[in-house]
């Protein structure tokens, strides 16, 4: 290993600590963080301004305060275009840092949820942009079941729609983050239930995500735990769905299906039995 | 004069001993609460049923046995103002240690001015220290592991559930027995509405003004029935499953109307109409505007043989009545080749015990650690036993065993689940806007049906827009919450709860705005049908 010069030791330090900033919220942040997360958008405003004083030129916070906007109760068009001023100031600046990401990540959101014009292609086109040029940053791994939804929930002819699956389908293998593969293949497997009927394609999306044990909601878990089992007897595969119907017994067994789900589970045995 | 003099002096007399008893006790309770290591914890609840305060009044003195410095006091609110009450008390920041929470208190109202219990209830209660449920967290304990009040919005849980209530119809043991020669209720609607003939012919032999049935919540009660006959037309419109959707989601049925999938010729809607036109027809003229008290009257006065109610109501209806009461399941057809039956795919199973009424500790308590504390000793299961023994109400803890009447009110858990309640929202309100042609005295389910079919498309329009634009606001809001919780999951001690919470709500996030896309697609190709 070569020896480090001076300089590019000072740059070395100036990045980690560069980095060290993105990585946590700056310290008069964090209480506007928090109140955000709690939902008190106001009390999150305050606590920016506070921050924002301290420290006006902090990213964090001005991300923060652009945020807050987004969430108050008051959702207006004229706090969403300052939000969207706001990140647009925070991406013209450095697109590539962590809130330059965020500010990409929210503009999409707010073509896509917040605006009350919404504009479908810009926000596909901004997710695409952003999974092309950061696929391992977080907020592309974010992007990727929102564009998986904006894709196959569109009113197109067959031949464009499964375009669209292989499209999402060769997103896959680039998902990093747990909660962006799980939510992506569970969007397009129950995309395939009920647009296609297609248990082919669904079932294995929906095996691995209850494989990997990265469903966290139980109404969720409640439901996949049936779709699953019933894919794999449409699919002739009675063994792998007794082992889902008995799961879902150990889960919920009070549930209202519970009954109807001993008796399905008891005629698989005798079928395997006989 | 003199006379005159004295009652003045008498009634002033009066006035002063009560202005200072009055007194006495504002300050009596002042000093006590300003004692040195004394808390007063106060808790306010809707729930007037008969034998509810005094099984709170029973935990109450238990707990203060057990921590002699504490002193607990309940706080009746009538129902009709809890919600006025509670949410100018909460965000007045004057709310007592607990509050019920519901009757309309379920948004921000909560979230934003109560404590989230999620991380308290994932831990075990440790006032079931030496029970089979040692170790078990808490929210597990519940026999639907409280899935019935977790706060959809805020993705936490904000109170320990205390009630659970099946329905139930209550029946005169006495007055069955002199009708029929038997006590045995019927099992079956045919049974039922052989019954219901017996009674007429009594009241017509002896001149004694008996209807079969009388009930006070209306259409709520016979949800039942009407949902037993759309289980087969829900089942199939769900697609790749073979059960209907959850009972509080009609979305898939509208999706399916809408799209010319079924009409209102479906003989599963024919028959739930019709179902619930017959079962009308062993009620007085007039059913649909009885209040509860009126309904009891009735039953109380032997002029009615049942009585469709809660089972949260059988304490206070025991105590009303000067006979003896029994209770059995609202009698469902058979599944079977023809009828009603051919509706069905099985008998309606009732499921888990659903809880409510949770108790919250709001953020302006004076005493949250006390507040906490006690909520735990309420919800253990030796309490929780000696609740339901005392209320006549269910426990809502696992492994208790109901005692006497409460036997017959424990939910039946066998069979199919039901198709979804078509009682919510703006299609409820058409749906009970017509209700006069099916239960009036020239009612129909024939006229119902013709009605209904004016406006069921419009309001299931309406509710499926309405249900996708408050999904949409409601991830609109929590996007910013899920980029706030991710920043400060980078940050130092997080904590368990934070990536758990942050985990949920991306999840949550995702489906539901799928569930918003998938909802849209379908309501704009229905309007492409002829």
């Amino acid at each position: 290993m070569g020896e480090l010069a001076p300089g590019s030791l000072t740059l070395a330090l100036c990045l980690a600590a560069a980095a060290a900033t993105a990585a946590e919220p700056a310290a008069g942040a964090r209480a506007g963080w928090t109140e955000l997360s709690l939902l008190n958008a106001s009390e999150a405003q305050a606590a920016f301004a506070a921050a924002s004083r301290a420290n006006p030129a902090s990213r964090d916070v001005r991300l923060g305060e652009a945020l807050a906007l987004l969430q108050l109760r008051s959702r207006t068009p004229a706090n969403f275009a300052e939000a969207g001023r706001r990140l647009e100031d925070l991406r013209r600046e450095n697109a590539a840092d962590d809130a330059g990401l965020a500010a990409t990540y929210f503009l999409a959101r707010i073509q896509q949820l917040h605006s009350y014009t919404p504009d479908r292609p810009a926000a596909v086109a901004s997710y695409r942009a952003l999974l092309a040029a950061h696929p391992e940053n977080y907020y592309a791994q974010l992007a990727a079941p929102k564009l998986t939804l904006l894709l196959l929930y569109d009113d197109v002819p067959p031949p464009e729609w499964e375009r669209r699956v292989a499209e999402v389908q060769a997103l896959l293998p680039r998902l990093t983050a747990p909660e962006a593969l799980r939510d992506t293949r569970l969007i397009l497997a129950t995309a395939f239930i009920r647009l296609r009927l297609d248990h082919a394609r669904a079932y294995p999306l929906i095996a691995s995500a209850l494989a990997a044990g990265s469903v966290t909601r139980m109404t969720r878990l409640n439901a996949l735990l049936v779709q699953a089992a019933e894919s794999a007897e449409v699919l002739g595969k009675p063994a792998e769905a007794a082992d889902y119907y008995s799961r879902f017994l150990e889960e919920f067994p009070h549930d209202a299906k519970a009954d109807e789900i001993r008796r399905r589970l008891g005629d698989l045995r005798r079928k395997a039995g006989s | 004069m003199k006379r005159l003099f004295t009652l003045r002096h008498l009634g002033f007399a009066l006035l002063v001993v009560a202005f200072a008893v009055a007194s006495w006790r504002l300050t009596w309770r002042s000093v006590r609460d300003a004692g040195p290591g004394h808390v007063t914890l106060r808790f306010a609840h809707w729930q007037l049923e008969g034998g509810i305060r005094e099984a709170f009044d029973a935990i109450a003195r238990d707990y203060e046995t057990l921590h002699p410095g504490v002193h607990i006091e309940q706080m009746l609110i009538p129902v009709g103002i809890y919600r006025s009450w509670g949410t100018s008390h909460v965000i007045g920041g004057a709310a007592p240690d607990l509050v019920e929470i519901g009757q309309g208190m379920g948004g921000p109202e909560v979230y934003s001015y109560f404590h989230p219990l999620t991380e308290e209830l994932n831990q075990p209660n440790p006032y079931n220290a030496g029970t089979p449920l040692a170790g078990v967290p808490w929210r597990k304990t519940y026999t639907d592991s409280l899935e019935g009040v977790y706060n959809r919005a805020a993705f936490d849980y904000y109170g320990a559930s205390v009630f659970a209530a099946t329905i139930r119809i209550f029946y005169n043991l006495d007055l069955l027995r002199e009708i029929t020669g038997h006590t045995e209720p019927p099992r079956t609607f045919e049974e039922f509405q052989a019954l219901g003939r017996q009674v007429r012919d009594f009241a017509g032999r002896t001149g004694r003004p008996v209807t079969p049935l009388v009930c006070s919540y209306g259409i709520t009660l016979m949800d039942d029935l009407f949902r037993s006959q759309i289980q087969r037309l829900a089942t199939e419109m769900n697609p790749g499953v073979r059960f209907p959707p959850d009972l509080t989601d009609p979305t898939e049925l509208y999706l399916g109307y809408l799209n010319r999938r079924w009409s209102l010729d479906h003989p599963g809607f024919r028959g739930a109409a019709e179902l619930m036109h017959q079962m009308g027809r062993e009620m007085p003229p007039g059913f649909m505007q009885l209040k509860r008290e009126q309904a009891v009257f009735y039953f109380a006065q032997g002029r009615a043989l049942m009585l469709m109610g809660w089972s949260s109501d059988a304490t206070g209806l025991m105590r009303q009545v000067a006979f003896p009461v029994r209770a059995f399941r609202n009698p469902l057809p058979a599944p079977g080749p023809a009828g009603f039956g051919a509706n069905m795919l099985g008998p309606n199973s009732e499921g888990a015990l659903a809880t409510f009424g949770a108790l919250g500790i709001p953020r302006s308590s004076p005493h949250p650690e006390v507040a906490l504390d006690f909520l735990r000793f309420l919800t253990s299961q030796p309490e929780d036993r000696k609740f339901a023994r005392i209320s006549g109400s269910l426990p809502v803890i696992t492994g208790i065993e109901p005692e006497g009447f409460a036997k017959d009110m424990m939910p039946d858990g066998r069979g199919f689940p039901s198709g979804p309640t078509f009682t919510l929202g703006e299609t409820g309100r058409v749906m009970q806007n017509h209700l006069h042609l099916l239960f009036g005295p020239e009612g129909s389910s024939d006229a119902f049906l013709r009605a209904l079919g004016r406006d069921l498309a419009a309001s299931m329009r309406s509710d499926l827009a309405n249900g996708t634009h408050q999904i949409r606001r409601m991830i609109a809001v929590n996007d910013t919450s899920i980029e706030a919780m991710h920043r400060l999951l980078r940050g130092e001690n997080p904590g368990t709860v934070l990536p758990r919470k942050y985990q949920g709500l991306v999840e949550t996030s995702n489906e539901q705005e799928a569930n918003a896309y998938y909802v849209e697609l379908r309501l704009k190709q229905a309007q492409r049908q002829p």
